[in-house]
């Protein structure tokens, strides 16, 4: 294994070519960041709803919401680009794509969070006169949010390892940019290709969970003694 | 905490696909407006025919079509490197006007695009390890042992239907690798006795690592360009643009240029 | 004689087919504590939620200065403006501070300036006791000082009625004190309480009216001294001697 690590004209391809990788990398950050952004924007309103809606309007985003997460994103990627040509810019059907598919997930995560904050709140909220609205504004949400932040972090992870998907669609992410380094070029580099891609991966992963739980803990209330 | 669907799930996934089958076929027109710029589809990660080299989309379909279509009256516009699934969909849906992948003519394809005169024979090379001793001369001779071939190419369908099919081989003993590299990787790590890719692809593996050609297999398989259904106009300047590329030598220099030993 | 403060009359509740509250009725002065009693599941609380309709009624009269507040055209949340609630859990807004909780509702619903609001934000909580509190959050208080600030945070609101539902029952016996006396002091300077208790001791000093609830109706009801001397049903003798069994053992 160490020998196969210490491949010098492999790992100098990987140098030479870094710059291609950055862009890549650059692409799926983009891809990431938008998705994830779409997807709350669009999310959030759909799980407080789904927790405070009328009956009708509960049925309807519970039932986009078994559609979008019960099919394979490969396949919305390609209906919504081949199919309904919903836009000629690849990048942007890649972000709807990717963004609604989030967003119905991310729809769970801020149900759960605001079915969690007790009724009390609530009722509470109500007593001092505020419309059911409001309560929910000023009194639910700021407790849900708090307690969304794990669930967020998890689905950070899982958009920005689905943008590979893109390539369908002919957007050359980071993985595709990978393949096609090792695949046109030195094919005896795949593993060290594979690990620099893996490591920016990880880098991405991990810098965005700590800036998450270093603005949780920002947030975060105070949990005292007694 | 399940949630109950309403909805069959396998019921509603094959509407799907039924769904994106249609579509794709149905699907809009591109609205590149000049009707004599053509833009071109493909998908890299099949050398020599298609790869990216510093970035650059090169390769023999990527030199072969530029020239075919500057001897014709149309004008590339430039190239969409997509995955080999999505070109079909791609050219139904006008997102590409013509095709170049190394796609093999078939009559499933033929159903959902048309084809130009062929323009590359392609024969499979079943490849070995330089170090070992096993050196079969025909397929029968791939008895019992493991094969490996890229998802979705001739090499794969000349296993399924030539090897596990005739039971000189069993089903589990074929692997199928996501792209050649990777089942170039297995054969020399001794994890497959044999691979079976496509003779200029094999020729471009075996020059620098220790694998050789055992021998070749002629499938009569041909390479096309694909392009939209009932596009004869199109497909008109295409093979005229073939025989020109042939005349003058350019089909000739290509070949030289990209499969080396021919 | 002006008009009473609050007046229920023939208040009817059920859940399903279990009727809660049978044709309930009463009424309250300006200034009037008066205190509800009564075994568990006598209906007590839901008569008081019905009060700022957190729980809607299902026949009856319920007016508020001669207005009728169960009508379908009721605006509920002006309602609320003006009958103010002390939970048995606290309720406090866990996110917020002392002072937060106490000037969310005056900022937000009565609109009142942010410098105003916390101006008068720590005068209440001042009034209970814990204006050295006022950054806090809800975790880091006990029991007692939950509830207080609970009750400033009621009174932030200015409101005509003060409803307390059963205050003391969560708190350990030792908190109970400080919330009662709080409560005691209100009622001493004319704040009208509705309260559902068993603290007997704040029912027999402050109250100016006791109400004995129990299935749902009410058995009787007098001032703290006829109706704990002399109470004039066998149901409500039998109550207050197995309270005082209690109390006495306790």
């Amino acid at each position: 294994m160490a020998a196969i690590l210490l491949q010098t004209a492999d790992w100098l391809f990987v140098v030479d070519n870094l710059g291609l990788l950055l862009g890549g990398a650059a692409v799926t950050i983009a891809l990431t960041a938008a998705s994830i952004l779409l997807g709350f924007a669009v999310g959030f309103p759909a799980g407080a709803v789904e927790v405070y809606g009328s009956d009708r309007a509960r049925r309807l985003v519970e039932q986009v919401g078994i559609a979008l997460r019960g099919t394979p994103l490969l396949v919305i990627i390609m209906i919504l680009y081949f199919g309904l040509s919903i836009s000629s810019s690849a990048f942007v059907t890649a972000v709807i794509a990717l963004g609604l598919r989030s967003a119905a997930y991310q729809s769970q995560i801020f149900r759960g969070a605001l079915q969690s904050v007790d009724d009390g709140q609530l009722e509470a909220a109500r007593a001092v006169a505020m419309s059911r609205f409001e309560a929910i504004r000023h009194v639910v949400v700021p407790q849900a949010l708090r307690r969304s932040v794990p669930g967020f972090q998890n689905e950070f992870t899982i958009v920005l390892k689905d943008t590979s998907i893109a390539i369908v669609i002919g957007i050359g992410e980071l993985l595709t940019t990978g393949q096609n380094l090792y695949e046109g070029g030195q094919s005896t580099a795949a593993l060290e290709i594979f690990l620099v891609v893996s490591l920016v991966y990880f880098v991405l992963t991990f810098a965005t969970n700590r800036s998450l739980d270093r603005l949780s803990n920002y947030y975060a209330v105070p949990e005292g003694t007694t | 905490m399940p949630r109950v669907a309403n909805v069959d799930r396998r019921r509603y996934l094959q509407a799907i696909g039924g769904t994106v089958a249609t579509l794709s076929v149905a699907g809009c027109q591109s609205d590149s407006g000049d009707s004599q710029t053509l833009t071109a589809g493909t998908a890299p990660g099949f050398p020599p025919f298609e790869m990216k080299q510093d970035g650059e989309l090169v390769g023999f379909d990527v030199e072969l079509l530029e020239a075919v279509i500057a001897a014709s009256e149309y004008e590339l516009s430039g190239w969409e490197e997509l995955e080999f699934k999505s070109l079909i969909p791609a050219l139904n849906n006008g997102n590409v006007d013509v095709v170049a992948a190394g796609m093999t003519i078939n009559d499933d394809r033929d159903e959902a695009i048309d084809f130009s005169d062929p323009y590359y024979s392609s024969n499979q090379a079943i490849v070995v390890r330089e170090s070992g001793s096993f050196s079969p001369s025909s397929l029968d001779d791939l008895s019992g042992a493991t094969v490996g071939a890229q998802k979705g190419t001739t090499g794969e369908s000349v296993i399924k239907d030539q090897l596990i099919e005739a039971g000189t081989i069993p089903e589990s003993n074929y692997n199928a690798y996501g792209n050649y590299v990777l089942a170039v990787e297995d054969l020399l790590n001794e994890n497959v006795d044999v691979i079976i890719i496509d003779v200029p692809v094999a020729n471009s593996f075996v020059a620098d690592r220790p694998i050789e050609s055992a021998f070749v297999h002629e499938t009569g398989e041909q390479f096309g360009f694909g392009i939209q259904s009932g596009n004869d106009e199109l497909a008109g300047a295409l093979n005229s643009g073939l025989t020109a590329v042939e005349d003058d030598g350019t089909y000739r220099d290509l070949t030289e240029k990209w499969f080396g030993q021919k | 004689m002006t008009q009473p403060l609050l007046s229920i009359d023939d208040l009817h509740k059920s859940y399903g087919s279990e009727e809660v509250l049978e044709g309930v009725g009463l009424e309250m002065d300006q200034g009037d504590v008066t205190v509800l009693i009564g075994p568990s599941g006598s209906g007590k609380s839901t008569l008081l939620r019905c009060v700022n309709r957190l729980t809607e009624i299902n026949s009856g009269r319920i007016a508020l200065d001669g207005q009728d507040v169960t009508g379908a055209d009721t605006d509920v949340n002006e309602l609320r403006k003006q009958v103010g609630m002390v939970f048995q859990d606290f309720n406090l807004f866990a996110h917020l501070t002392a002072l937060e909780n106490v000037t969310l509702g005056p900022k937000k619903v009565l609109g009142m300036d942010a410098a105003d609001a916390e101006a008068a934000g720590r005068n209440h909580l001042e009034q209970v006791g814990l204006l050295e509190q006022a950054d806090s959050y809800p975790a880091e208080l006990s029991g007692g000082q939950k509830q207080r600030v609970g009750i400033a945070r009621a009174l932030a609101m200015d409101p005509e009625l003060l409803l307390f539902d059963e205050p003391t029952s969560a708190l350990d016996p030792e908190l109970v004190g400080e919330v009662v006396e709080v409560m005691r002091d209100l009622a001493a300077e004319g704040i009208t309480m509705l309260v559902v208790s068993h603290e007997m001791d704040f029912a027999r000093s402050a109250a100016s009216d006791i109400v004995f609830l129990d299935d749902g109706e009410i058995v009787e009801h007098g001032p703290p001294e006829q109706l704990f001397q002399n109470p004039t049903a066998d149901r409500t003798e039998q109550f207050l001697s197995r309270l005082h069994a209690h109390e006495e053992t306790a």
